[in-house]
Formats: structure tokens, C-alpha cells, sequence
């Protein structure tokens, strides 16, 4: 049985389901749309994990709406490689002599993480870990180190 | 001083200061609480460190240059995407970790995931797995080290492996993972360091002598030489091989034990906070020498200034870079680093071995701990090593076996602990049912798909299309095990502190 709460989940099954398709019996798409729809699903499947657990406290709507986009940007970097490489022939150079899919490549997939980490360290405080949070973990810490030592 | 005696000297001194932190350790190592976790009292500038030079492992000094040797831009997707990972391993276990490790008395990876599930079984599977892991990973670990130091010190492999394995011993038995933490940050320094010198002497030999010119001369000698898809953002495996990769080990990152176990370990949330940023930074520094130099064997190649590796040997190209277009200091630093490289990911092996041997499978079977835990994780942990050596000898002689073995790496460890992890320590409804059913899944992916591949030899039985990794296969199959028969079975009365901690 799932429920409303489980939806999330439900849809990361669905895209590694999806993923596994493309894997073995893609074969009969062309590349390019074969490759979009399993670079979507790859983006998708990590995407939601993170944005589902990381921040599920109120008042953290915003930057909940942050990471999704973040991931949406990253769905849209891998997309535009797997279309440059087809736009442009190999050898082609705009960017220090790489072509434009490599470039991306090596700044999108290399840089584009850090704002994850980024919006992870100015959240931290207010979202992530807030000190309210935090005192109630020390009072259970407390509370069960107690236990232990009654015990 | 000839050039051989400055590179051994640099080489010795460095195995000295190893030596050296394991003797303080040592002293700072007075319970198993000490020996696995370091107190639970580790910083930010310590988790930071430990996180990625325990990653970056011997492979991505050698086997790294030696796959964009072989594949082009096809393996920046092994390494590239690794600032993801560790944003991954902060944003989905850091705060987590650190709850769990704030309530319950947590010593291994296998305990978090018995007080997860509330199932022994779970901790078994858990340790099993990392058993498996732990022979693989050491003997490779211990077979790369053999391979270069006999090269490089011209003696004979077993000797070499067990000069290494001596070493790590000497710090690892007796300063437990604080000896391994603060070797950790010895070993990162170096390797950071390595890796900016050796990707600026890269790209100016490429460059004939200027920086900039590096890249623009590789895509105009790989079109001339009509090897355009080695530059290409793909490189020679294609899309669905790379986008694999980059889901392998961007997010299966957060399922390798030896890197995320440190996550326990936090001082306080502020570690927690910081030391994603400094891990991402300073492992996209050491990758540079992973991109640069096997790019810079295959121009040098490609132009008539060095001779073609042979089939089978793209390994030796960063050890032969090294040798030949690096000052000999620099190659002496470069080859302590590659030492550090190796001896950081086999001393974190060591420690989680040891864990399941003294504390999971006695709590699992005997369900009670050892009595004098510390005296026998040292014991447990010397006798590990001892085992891998002679095993890794052994297997010398059999590529097969340790090509089969191999596959309990990294891909066995991302598709049983991704789903029992990363997955189910943030979502309620993960049952032990679907943890060991993802677990089962992701070990008979992996070993099924690979034997196919490889038998019978003729003609193997089957082959994965378009060169897509086992590893990613493996793990996509396990996410998706762990949510239906999650989804399909009755979650367990939980904790409340267990829900207090996935609340967090």
C-alpha cells in the first residue's frame, strides 16, 4: 500500500525502472532520445532522493524550490552535452581549444555541484540543522546516555 | 646525490612520518570507541581531508591516467562528477550520521544499520558485504602497491607488497582509525600537491612550453591523428557508458563504507557543515593529474616523442610520465603521493574489516560484544592484513579471479549500501526486508552480469550494450528492489530515537 508521503518514492522506482529499460531494450530508440530520457531519469532519481529527505522541515520551502532547481539545471547541462555533441562536429573548438560538449563537460559536471554544497552551507543553520533541532538531540543524547548508565 | 637516492630519500622520509603519526596515535588510542571512531572528536580540516584521500585510492593515481590513456573523456566521468558525490554523502547522511552517532553507541557502519532496521540480519548482511568488499579492495590495493614500488625500487613484487603492507600495519594496528585520520591528512596534503605540479608540467609539455597552448594542441593533434571521439565529450565508450558513470560514482559514492563510516566520527555539526566543501575542493585538485597525464602520454605518442603503450599496459602511463618529463624531486613527491594514495584507502579498509570482525558478527551471532574490544580490533586488524597479503600474492598469478573480485569493489558496495543507506536512513518506510533484498540484488547483478560477460571465453554468454558499467546496472536494480519490496512488506515498529534521527 502507499500512500500521498510515499509518492516521492514511487517515482524514483519508476525512473530506475525506466533506466533499466533503456539499458537493456533502448536499443530501439534512436541514441539521442535514448540518451535524454535515461539522462533525465538519472538526474530525477537523484534529484528527488535529496530534495525529499534533506529538507523536509517547514520554512523550508525556499530552499527546497533552490535544490529542485539546481537539479533541474544539472538535467539541463547533461541534455545540452548530449545535443552539442550532435550539434557540432568532433574537433570544433570555442573554449580553450575543447569543443563545446567538452567544455561543458568539465565545467557543468565538474562546478555545477558546488552550488549544491553551497546552498547546503548557507541553509545549514536556518533549515538543515537549526538549533532548536539541535538542543532537542542533545536532550535525547543526554536523556539516553543516562538510560544506559541506569541500566 | 644521484637521482634514484633523491627519490628514494623523499620516499623514505614520507614512509617515516607515516610511521611516525601511528606511534602518536597510538598514544591517543585508548578504547575501540578511539580505534573506530576517533572519539567521535574529529574536526573539520581532518573529516575534510580523510573524506577524499580515502576516495581517491591508488586507482586514481595509476588506473586513472591510464583509462583516459585507453578511453579519452570517457573516464572524466568516474572523476569528474565526484564534487556531486561528496555534495551527496553531506546532503543525504551528514546531519543523519551525526544524530545517529548523537543517540545510539555507534562503532561501525553495521551497527547504524541494526539500530536502523531494529534486524540483526541487516547488520550481518551489512558485514558480510563489507567483507567481501574489504578482501577486494585491499588485494587490489595491495597488488597496485606491488606493482609500482617493484618497478620503482627495482626489487622483486612480493617484497614490494610486503614493505607496503609492513607500513600500514606499523601505523594502523596500533593507532586505529586516528592514525589512519591523521596519516589522511599527511597523505592529502601530498597528493594535492602532486596533482597541481604534475597537470601544470602536463599541459605545458603538451603546450610546447606554454600553460594555455595544452588543450587547443591536443584537440588539433587527435582530429589531425583521426582520434576525434577521444576528445569528444564522451570519449571512445559513448553516452549510456558515461551517463553510467557518473550515476555509479556520483551517487553510488554515498554507499562506499570506508569514506561515509567518517561521518560518524564528526565533532560537532559544524564539521558536518564545512567538511563537504573542503572534501569536493580538494579531490577535484588531485584530479587533475588524473586528466592531464594520460592525455599527455597519448600526444606525446601521437607525435613521435614517446613510444606507444602496449595493449594491456595503459597503467604504467602516469608512472612512465612521471619518470621521464618530471624533475626527480617532483616524481619522488609524485610516487610518495601515489603511496599515500594507496596506503590511505587500504588503512580505512583495514579499520572497517576489523569492526565487523570484533563488534557486528559477535553482536550478530553472540548478540554481545567482545570482552577487551580494543586488544582484539588490533588483533583483528593485523590478522586482516596478513590475509590480504598472502591472498592478493596468491591472486597475483590469477587475473581472472582477482578481475572477478575486482567487481566487489565500488559496484558492490554503491548498489548494497545506496538503498540500505543513503535511502533507508531517510525514508520511514524502508523495511530490512527491502534493504537485503536490494543487498541480494545488487551482489547477484554484479557477479551474474560479469560472469556473462566472461564465460565461456569464446564466446561469452552475454555482453551489457554499449560498454554501460555492471557497477551502475547493479545499482540501479537494487534502488529499484529496495522501493517495492519496501513498498510491498510491513515496516517494523520503530525506535523512537530512530525516528527522532531520520526526523532530524
Amino acid at each position: 500500500m502507499t500512500t500521498k508521503q510515499e509518492t516521492p518514492m514511487v517515482f524514483v522506482a519508476l525512473f530506475t525502472g525506466i533506466m533499466l529499460l533503456m539499458v537493456f531494450v533502448g536499443e530501439s530508440l534512436p541514441e539521442v532520445v535514448r540518451t535524454i530520457i535515461y539522462a533525465l531519469c538519472l538526474t530525477g532519481t537523484i534529484g528527488v532522493l535529496v530534495v525529499k529527505n534533506i529538507l523536509s522541515e517547514e520554512g523550508s520551502s525556499k530552499f527546497r524550490r533552490l535544490f529542485s532547481i539546481g537539479f533541474l539545471i544539472f538535467a539541463v547541462i547533461l541534455v545540452f552535452i548530449i545535443l552539442l555533441d550532435h550539434w557540432f562536429v568532433v574537433g570544433d573548438s570555442l573554449h580553450l581549444g575543447m569543443e563545446p560538449a567538452t567544455s561543458l563537460l568539465v565545467s557543468g559536471v565538474t562546478f555545477f555541484p558546488f552550488s549544491f554544497i553551497f546552498l547546503w552551507i548557507i541553509g545549514f543553520d536556518r533549515v538543515v540543522a537549526p538549533p532548536e533541532k539541535r538542543r532537542r538531540l542533545e536532550e535525547l543524547s543526554n536523556q539516553s546516555r543516562e538510560e544506559s548508565i541506569d541500566g | 646525490m644521484d637521482d634514484r637516492t633523491i627519490m628514494l630519500s623523499i620516499i623514505g622520509f614520507y614512509m617515516l612520518c607515516c610511521l611516525g603519526i601511528g606511534v602518536w596515535a597510538a598514544k591517543q588510542t585508548k578504547s575501540s570507541k578511539d580505534f573506530f571512531v576517533a572519539g567521535k572528536s574529529v574536526g573539520i580540516l581532518v573529516m575534510g581531508f580523510a573524506s577524499f584521500s580515502t576516495i581517491l585510492s591508488g586507482f586514481g593515481f595509476i588506473g586513472g591516467p591510464g583509462l583516459v590513456y585507453k578511453y579519452g573523456t570517457s573516464s572524466f566521468w568516474i572523476c569528474l562528477p565526484a564534487s556531486l558525490g561528496i555534495a551527496v554523502v553531506g546532503l543525504m547522511l551528514g546531519k543523519r550520521f551525526k544524530a545517529f552517532a548523537e543517540l545510539f553507541n555507534i562503532l561501525t557502519l553495521p551497527d547504524a544499520v541494526a539500530h536502523r532496521y531494529n534486524s540483526e540480519v541487516c547488520r550481518m548482511t551489512a558485514g558480510v558485504i563489507i567483507l567481501l568488499g574489504v578482501v577486494a579492495y585491499l588485494g587490489t590495493q595491495i597488488l597496485a602497491f606491488g606493482a609500482v614500488a617493484s618497478n620503482f625500487f627495482d626489487i622483486n613484487f612480493t617484497t614490494a607488497a610486503i614493505i607496503g603492507m609492513t607500513v600500514v600495519i606499523g601505523y594502523a594496528v596500533f593507532g586505529g582509525i586516528i592514525a589512519g585520520l591523521y596519516t589522511d591528512v599527511f597523505q592529502g596534503a601530498i597528493m594535492m600537491f602532486a596533482g597541481v605540479a604534475v597537470f601544470w608540467i602536463a599541459m605545458t609539455t603538451v603546450g610546447d612550453g606554454e600553460f594555455l597552448a595544452g588543450t587547443r594542441n591536443l584537440t588539433n593533434v587527435f582530429t589531425e591523428m583521426g582520434q576525434k571521439d577521444t576528445i569528444g565529450p564522451w570519449g571512445v565508450l559513448g553516452p549510456m557508458a558515461c551517463l553510467s558513470y557518473l550515476f555509479l560514482f556520483g551517487f553510488g559514492g554515498s554507499g562506499q563504507p570506508h569514506t561515509i563510516t567518517k561521518m560518524f566520527m564528526a565533532r560537532d555539526f559544524n564539521t558536518v557543515k564545512w567538511s563537504p566543501a573542503l572534501a569536493a575542493s580538494a579531490y577535484i585538485i588531485c584530479v587533475l593529474l588524473w586528466i592531464s597525464v594520460g592525455f599527455a602520454m597519448k600526444y606525446l605518442v601521437l607525435t613521435g616523442n614517446a613510444e606507444a603503450l602496449p595493449v594491456g599496459q595503459e597503467d604504467s602511463a602516469a608512472p612512465l610520465f612521471l619518470m621521464n618529463h618530471t624533475p626527480v624531486w617532483l616524481a619522488g613527491i609524485v610516487f610518495s603521493g601515489l603511496f599515500a594514495a594507496i596506503m590511505s584507502t587500504a588503512d580505512s579498509f583495514l579499520n572497517i574489516g576489523a569492526g565487523v570482525f570484533v563488534r557486528d558478527i559477535p553482536q550478530a551471532i553472540l548478540k554481545r560484544p567482545v570482552k577487551n574490544e580494543l586488544l582484539w580490533a588490533r588483533s583483528a586488524t593485523f590478522i586482516i592484513a596478513i590475509c590480504a597479503t598472502i591472498f592478493a600474492l596468491w591472486a597475483k598469478n590469477h587475473g581472472d579471479l582477482i578481475a572477478i573480485l575486482g567487481i566487489f569493489g565500488w559496484g558492490l558496495f554503491a548498489a548494497a549500501f545506496v538503498p540500505m543507506v543513503t535511502i533507508g536512513f531517510n525514508w520511514k518506510r524502508a523495511t530490512w526486508q527491502g534493504a537485503v533484498a536490494a543487498a541480494a540484488t545488487g551482489l547477484v547483478v554484479n557477479m551474474g552480469l560479469d560472469l556473462a560477460s566472461k564465460y565461456p571465453r569464446e564466446d561469452p554468454l552475454y555482453l551489457v550494450p554499449n560498454s554501460i558499467s555492471i557497477g551502475a546496472i547493479a545499482l540501479i536494480s537494487s534502488i529499484f528492489v529496495m522501493i517495492v519490496v519496501s513498498l510491498m512488506t510491513k515496516p517494523e515498529e520503530m525506535d523512537p530515537r530512530v525516528k527522532e534521527a531520520i526526523e532530524f
